[in-house]
Parts: structure tokens; sequence; C-alpha cells
């Protein structure tokens, strides 16, 4: 005896999923493309600081909630965002190691507002009385930890790859701020610094 | 069976052939993991405990064993064990868990002297918790460096590191870790001592705190470490350096050729400031140790031959620039002689351990501040002190044996930078024996008698280009043979001897240490002994005999 299958309208489920796929597909591309204008743009508009080694960045005249804020690592001809929390960051290369270029491979930020807690390196880096907020490395893929031997990629994951070098955020250990405050920051600066890109 | 047998040989050839060749490829792997492994750029593949470095080879012989931390670096395994290490006064003291970067240093350091206890702390620690006797500068504030000084370095997150200089090239370092994949990193250096910043390639997220410079690290170039030696009764011989921490040490060994690292004993307590100059003697089983400090005091610090081991004051002036040397006079009275930066020179005298005199002014505005004293006690009873100034002169000052207190202009180059010693040889031949900043030696003598008008000096130059400006001279006179040893600031010692022809040779050299100091003894046999200190404290003995033995050194301290 045969098994006679029914012809049936309509589609199958099969067809469905690969429906479902390409339009997801269409619109991931179109978020990611719409985002990338979006970046390019505020890039674009918003004016950032040039400046000296030490800097806090501003957005000029610029309203806040229109325009993001960036602070450029000049050393580095790179910048990255600055949310709310961390809108009076600042940065000092003073006794930072250097990179494969001569150029600093540590910059160590402070906020302004936490200056008078301990935590103002924007003189002379850190001290003994003065620790950074945090800390952004900007190391080769292939370079190690002369302690640990590690490479800073695996042993600072979390960072991010923009043209030949590794760029993370490390915080610091200090008492600027409530813990709560500080991870707030940390947690600012994490963000920012993945969005880091060239000046 | 027999037609077996050409087979079976055949297999076992086979078989041979076969074993052997996987022998020789285990071997040739063996050979080739330990080629890959050993080094001091891949500790942590060496296994635990290895040593990576020999003492011998690093900070001029005066290093510690550097061991690897093992592939479980830089945590190490479990549980820890702790090391322990004789410190100058032969007392255990712990130097760490092994083998960790504190470890080193404090093995490094208590074995040197530097410190008597534990330096606590972890890496980044170091830097903070640094003994008192220790000097600190702050990263932004350094002004010099030496081989042997610590620097600390902290990261965020975890226990930091420190280091030891491990050798310096004008403001380039490198450095030597313990617990590092690598044992060396040459990307240290300051970028200048006006900005005083340490600057170095890598160590991305790490700072630089600063430094702690060990007791015998200067910031002079000018800085030595003032010797002296003695002979005693029982053929012991004493080797007593002036540290710049205001300790006195004397590194003792029994006669003829003394092991690698001999004991040293810290003579007293501390003389409150930099030792500048050092002069002894060894009478009635007695060792007295005459020591000018920078602060202007000068103490007598006396031990051995049944009497109490104690130290006093017998001159000061409070100001900084005095110089000792001594002698012996009939009745074993011990005359100090300081000379100042005035260029006045005072004499001091004493009997065993009795009461000082009052300072009697020997030698007034002579012709500079003094660079050096010594002194000889001749056949006629004249005692003759010979300060050399920094004008470029030697005075010789004399008094005794009926002759009346008097001074004079024995010699001068007018160049500045001379020192000077004496000794006495046949014929009441008194020998001033000068090294100059042109790098010669000059011998300067003339026949003593009771009549100063007959001292006529004749100067001749035995020593010349001996490679650098002489630094320090000390003499002995062995049989007709004068030897002057010559300690020049190129890190070489030279031995320039006359009276049986005339010559010249190196007998020691550490061209990285310059500034060294010299003193001298002759023991039995005939064997000479040159005791070279380079400004990071360290104490070498180079012996021979006569003036054609091959020159043998040994670091004693």
């Amino acid at each position: 005896m045969k098994n006679f299958r029914k012809k049936q309208n309509g589609f199958s489920v099969v067809e469905i999923i690969a429906v479902c796929a390409v339009v997801g597909v269409i619109g991931l591309f179109s978020v990611v493309l719409f985002r990338h204008h979006k970046t390019s743009s505020n890039a674009q508009t918003t004016p950032t600081t040039a400046g000296s080694g030490v800097k806090p960045e501003s957005t000029s005249t610029q309203p806040a909630q229109t325009a993001e804020q960036y602070l450029v690592v000049k050393d580095w001809g790179m910048q990255f965002p600055l949310s709310d929390v961390i809108k009076d960051a600042y940065y000092s290369s003073a006794k930072s190691g250097t990179g494969d270029d001569g150029k600093p491979n540590t910059i160590w930020l402070g906020l302004t507002s936490l200056n008078n807690n301990g935590c103002d390196v924007s003189a002379a880096g850190p001290t003994s009385t003065n620790n950074p907020v945090g800390s952004i490395i900007r190391v080769l893929p292939s370079e190690r930890d002369p302690v640990t031997n590690k490479l800073y990629t695996e042993q600072n994951p979390g960072g991010v790859t923009v043209g030949k070098y590794y760029y993370v955020y490390s915080p610091w250990d200090n008492s600027c701020a409530s813990k709560t405050s500080l991870q707030a920051v940390n947690s600012a600066f994490v963000t920012s610094v993945k969005n880091i890109s060239a000046k | 069976m027999n037609a077996h047998t050409p087979r079976t040989t055949v297999g076992r050839k086979s078989i041979l052939i076969g074993i052997t060749t996987l022998e020789m490829a285990l071997l040739m792997s063996l050979l080739h993991i330990q080629t890959v492994a050993a080094g001091t750029t891949n500790t942590f593949s060496d296994a635990w405990g290895t040593t990576e470095v020999s003492a011998s080879s690093w900070m001029g012989g005066a290093g510690v064993d550097i061991y690897s931390n093992g592939p479980l670096a830089p945590d190490g395994p479990t549980p820890n064990t702790d090391e322990y290490v004789n410190n100058v006064n032969g007392t255990s003291t712990k130097s760490g868990i092994e083998w960790q970067c504190v470890e080193l240093v404090n093995r490094l350091y208590i074995t040197n002297g530097w410190i008597t206890a534990r330096w606590p702390g972890n890496g980044d620690e170091m830097y903070g918790n640094a003994p008192s006797t220790l000097t600190t500068e702050a990263n932004g504030s350094i002004t010099y460096a030496n081989a042997g000084d610590v620097i600390g370095i902290s990261k965020s997150g975890t226990v930091g590191h420190v280091a030891i200089i491990s050798s310096v090239s004008g403001t380039s370092w490198t450095i030597a870790s313990q617990n590092t994949n690598s044992v060396y990193d040459s990307s240290f250096g300051v970028n200048n001592y006006t900005n005083g910043t340490i600057s170095l390639t890598g160590w991305a997220g790490y700072v630089m705190q600063g430094l702690v410079h060990h007791p015998s690290s200067s910031s002079s170039t000018t800085s030595n470490v003032p010797v002296t030696s003695q002979v005693d009764s029982s053929g012991v011989v004493h080797v007593i350096t002036g540290n710049t921490d205001g300790n006195v040490y004397d590194t003792v060994f029994a006669g003829g050729l003394p092991s690698p690292i001999t004991s040293a004993i810290n003579t007293h307590g501390n003389l409150g400031d930099k030792v500048v100059s050092i002069s002894s003697q060894y009478i009635g089983g007695v060792i007295h140790v005459y020591a000018a400090t920078k602060s202007g005091s000068v103490d007598d610090i006396y031990y051995g031959g049944g009497v109490t081991a104690n130290q006093r004051q017998i001159y000061s002036n409070d100001i900084d620039g005095d110089r000792v040397g001594s002698v012996i006079t009939t009745g074993s009275v011990q005359h100090v002689l300081t000379g100042t930066s005035a260029g006045n020179l005072y004499d001091i005298t004493f009997t065993g351990t009795g009461t000082p005199s009052s300072p009697w002014q020997v030698g007034t505005t002579l012709g500079g501040a003094a660079n050096s004293v010594s002194a000889v006690f001749d056949s006629y009873g004249v005692v003759h002190a010979i300060l050399a100034n920094n004008a470029g002169g030697i005075d010789d000052v004399y008094w005794g044996g009926g002759v009346t207190l008097g001074q004079r202009a024995a010699w001068n180059n007018s160049t500045s930078g001379d020192t000077a010693t004496s000794l006495i040889s046949a014929g009441n031949v008194i020998h001033l024996l000068i090294g100059t900043t042109s790098q010669s030696i000059v011998d300067a003598s003339f026949t003593g008698n009771t009549t100063p008008s007959s001292w006529s000096v004749s100067a001749w130059t035995p020593g010349t280009t001996l490679g650098g400006a002489i630094d320090n001279v000390s003499a002995q006179l062995d049989g007709s043979v004068v030897h002057v040893y010559a300690g020049n600031n190129q890190g070489a010692s030279d031995d320039v001897y006359f009276g049986s022809g005339t010559s010249q040779r190196s007998v020691w050299n550490f061209t990285s240490a310059v500034n060294n100091t010299v003193s001298s003894q002759i023991t039995s046999g005939g064997v000479q002994h040159v005791f070279t200190v380079i400004p990071q404290g360290y104490v070498y003995d180079t012996t021979w005999t006569g003036t054609t033995g091959s020159p043998v050194s040994w670091r004693i301290r």
C-alpha cells in the first residue's frame, strides 16, 4: 500500500524561519548603519579640545543633552566619549611607561570633582598621596605584563583594539568616593573606552 | 639452526638500531627542553628553585642567587616556604617566601649587612616600608642611583613589584628581579636628574614609586668608603671600613687566603654620621680605629686584647672635611693626627685606653684643606706627619727627637686632588708616596735625621699613566722593595714597585666601580694583600707574593 501525501497550501516552517532570518539580518544591518551614522554625526558636530597633556574635555557651549562630550588624548590622537557620570574627566601621562612608538602606554584618569579627595593626578600623575581614579592602558595585542608574563589582552579583558593597539580601562583602588559612586564611575569609563576612536 | 642464525643476528641489529634511535630521540628531546627552558628570559619555564643567576655574576660579585619561582609563578607553589639567611652578625633572619620578588631584596640586603631585620611588605609596600637606615627618593625627585638600590613598583589590584638596580650607566639602568619571567630588564632609566623621573619602556599600567638607596649608595661621584687594616699577633687580618651610615665594620679572616665571604663585625654603635676618613693601630693586643665623620668629630674605637670594646670622641670641630692619620711613638703613645678643611693639623695623644690629650695644633694654615694624612716615626725619634692638601702640595709637619716643631712644603704640583701615604725604608729614608690626578705615582723622599735643613727632598715618578686619576694610595715595604698600591678612578688598583728594579702592573680591576679605596698588609710568607673597597661597600682582597706572583682576588665582604 502506498502512502499518498495530501498537497497542502501556505508556507512551510522552514520557509517561515528563512524569511524571518533574512528580515532579522536586514534589520540588524540597518540598526548598525543608523548607529554608525549617529556617532559620526556627533563626532563631527561636537567640539573637542585638543588641549595639552592634562586636559579636562568640555563640549564648549553645546548642551549636554544634544551632544556627546569627549576626552581627547592628545598623546595618542584618540578620543573617547564622556557620559554624565564622568563628564569632568581629565588625564595625565606623567610617570607613564612608553610603548613601541615612544608614546605613553598608560594615562591616569581623574575627575576634577574628586581632586580634593586624594585623587588629584593632574599635576604629577600618581603620587604617594594621590591615586588616579583609573587608567587606560594602550598596548600591542602581543604585549605581556612584565610581572605576570600574561598577555594584557587576557589579563585585562574587555578592551577594544583600534588600529594596532589594544585599549582597556583599569580601575584603581582608591577612596576618592563611596564604593557605589566609584563603581558607577568605573562602569562609565569601561563603556567609554570601548568607544574610543581616532580623533 | 645455523641457517637461522644470520637472520636472528640481523634482527637483533635492527632492534638495537631501533632502540638507539629512540634513545637518541629522547635524549635530544630532553636536551631540547633544557635548552629552551633554561635562561634568564624564560624563568617561568624552569623548575621552581632553579638558580637563574648566581651570586657572583652580578653586582660585581656581591649579589645573591636569583631563583626561578617556577611554572606556577607569580604565586608559586603552595604551601609557601620561608627562606632564612645569616646576617652580618651571624643571626638567622627570615628573608621571605621563596622565591618572591621581595625575598630577593631582603636576602641581598641582609647578606650585605644593609639591614639586620626583615624588610616587610608586598612589592608595592616595600618603598613605603623602607627601614629608617635607608634613604628613599620619590619618583619625580630622584637625584642619583647606584647598583643595589631598590625600585618600588605598584599597580592597582596587584601586590606590585620590587626590583634591584643591577647596573647603572649614566642615566640608564638595568634592573634584576626575582619572580618575573625575565630576570633582567634594561628599559629603566631616568629622563634626567633635573626632572628626576623614572622613565621606562613597557610596564603599562604600572607606577614607579621611587628608589630606596642602600647604605653605601651615594650621590657624590667622589664618595668612597674609607678603609684601613691591621694584622694582629695571631695572624688574624682585620679589614676595617667606615660606612656612610656611620657604622664601622671589621671584616676578619685568619691569615692565609680568605674564604670568599667572611664575617664582618660592627665594631661599635653608630657614629651618627657618614665616616669620611679612617686610620688604625694595633698596640698592646688592642685594635684602635680612629674614625672621622662628616659632622667634624673623630672617635677612637677600640676592641680586642681583653679590653672592653668602647668608643669615645677624642676630637671635634663640628666641620666637615677632617682627615685622620696615626702613628705610634716611643712608650706606645698613640698619636691621632687630624687635618682639617682649614688646612690645620692637630695631634691628640694617649696611651692604651687612657685619657686623650687635648688637641695640640702642630700644623697651621698649611697649603690647603686636608685631602689625606699619614705619619711616620723615624729612628731619630722624629715624627713626620704628612698632609696632602687640596692645592697640590704635600706638607711635612715634624717634631720630636729634639727637633723643634716645624712645617714645610715638601713637594708640590699645584694640582688639587693629590693623596699621599708614607713609609720608612732602610737608612732612615722617608718616602712620601703621592698619587696624582694625572695618573702618576710620585716618590718624594729624603733621609731623616735631627737636622731639618738637611732634609732635601728628591722626587721621581716610578708610576705613570695608571689608567685614571689616583683616588687613594697605600704602601708596604717588602724587604728592600717599596710597593705602592694605587686605586684609580677607573676602577683599577695598580701595584707600582721599586727598590729592586722599577715596574708597575694592574693587580685588580673592576671597571664598573670607580672611586675605590685601598689599604694593604703583608702577612706570613710575604703574601701581599691589597684591600680594595668599592663605593657600594664591597671589600676585595687581592693577594700575591713578590713582584711577579699572579694576583688573585676575593670578595671578602
